[in-house]
């Protein structure tokens, strides 16, 4: 039987600290898979680092979102055929290892998107109060919507299977996607699950979060969640090959 | 200064702008209508000022407060319109911003290709 195509796509901005260590990191891993880093109009030496690392490099001309940046990384892996993708963040918080469970279980449970949680068995969890608060909130949110628990709505450590690239590819949130995805996923009836994995303290730069973004935050995904839950049409998300491409 | 001639101030003013605009190609003649229909309805409402007032009285409405809503809605029905043209322009630069990412970084695996077989 073939192995599958797999791809792994690290959006990043201004992370030229941490970037060039999570790209030799998955080479060195998993040699077999190839790296994009989706460069996010970074005004750093991001897409000069990760390139040396030995990634692909995507350089969007402007700045689109964290959204805007994985969608083009879902377009690219769907065009060029690739049965699974897997999304690291480029901050170096991820466990590059943990990879392999991500994979593992999109094989395996025939999910159309697999989580990478810090919260399954509570496995390296760095999480500042605030964020806590959030999660918790958005895990409480989420319960009657999706119909089951999930416990680290907000992770970045996300894989996906080709179904799923095929509706993200098409639409997928532009700002903060994490959350609003899996209301997407249940719209169009997509399984996900979760799995443990680690997380690490973040080495190097710092956080964009402040209060004002995290009040921006919890509005915009609140807003999505919203416009998504009214969305709701019964319909299964798979569409035609043709239909598909805009 | 009447709220009539204020109204037909404000529809002429609206009306020769857009005008002037659409003749020096500052807006485009689609996105010109609504401004047009605006600067027609204010001068309607200017001239009809009196068929008005006595519509308002009859429904026990104050005429300038009548006029005032109006206004007021023209001024949310374009904002409206500005944000729906606003959220598709976005949606369509960002799908051009992913094409033309994705197609700059094809055409530099060609280059590098094309450049190792020369070498």
């Amino acid at each position: 039987m073939e192995s599958p195509k797999v791809l792994v796509i690290v959006p990043a901005l201004n992370e030229e600290a941490a970037i060039g260590g999570v790209v030799r990191s998955i080479r060195e891993t998993f040699p077999r898979f190839p790296v994009f880093v989706i460069d996010d109009y970074s005004q750093d030496a991001t897409p000069a680092v990760a390139e040396q690392a030995g990634a692909f490099v995507i350089r969007l001309p402007v700045h689109l979102g964290l959204g805007g940046c994985v969608q083009t990384g879902y377009k690219l892996a769907y065009e060029l055929g690739y049965d699974y993708v897997i999304r690291v963040d480029g901050d170096g918080q991820h466990e590059i290892q943990d990879i392999r469970l991500i994979l593992d279980a999109l094989i395996a449970t025939d999910a159309e998107v697999v989580i990478g949680s810090r919260f399954v068995q509570s496995t390296g969890e760095h999480t500042s109060i605030p964020r806590s608060l959030g999660i918790n909130f958005f895990r409480l949110l989420l319960w009657p919507i999706l119909g089951k628990k999930i416990h680290d709505p907000t992770s970045g450590f996300v894989g996906v299977n080709r179904r799923a690239l095929q509706v993200f590819s098409r639409t997928f949130p532009l700002q903060y996607p994490e959350i609003e995805i899996l209301v997407v996923l249940q719209r169009k009836r997509f399984r996900f699950h979760e799995v443990a994995c680690r997380m690490h303290p973040r080495r190097t730069g710092k956080s964009t979060i402040t209060l004002i973004t995290s009040f921006r935050y919890m509005v915009h995904v609140l807003l999505g969640v919203f416009v998504n839950v009214l969305r709701f049409d019964g319909t299964k998300g798979q569409v035609a090959e043709t239909t598909e491409k805009r | 200064m009447s709220i009539e001639s204020l109204f037909l101030a404000a529809g002429v003013v609206t009306i020769v702008a857009t005008l002037r605009s659409l003749r020096r190609e500052h807006i485009r003649a689609e996105y010109s209508i609504s401004w047009l229909a605006v600067g027609v309805i204010l001068s309607l409402l200017a001239l009809f000022a009196d068929t008005i007032s006595r519509a308002a009285h009859k429904v026990g409405l104050d005429p300038g407060i009548c006029f005032a809503a109006v206004a007021a809605l023209l001024v949310s029905g374009l904002v409206f319109e500005i944000s729906h043209v606003v959220s598709r322009l976005r949606d369509e630069n960002v799908i051009l911003t992913q094409r033309l990412a994705i197609l700059e970084h094809q055409v530099r695996k060609v280059d590098s290709r094309h450049g190792e077989k020369i070498d």
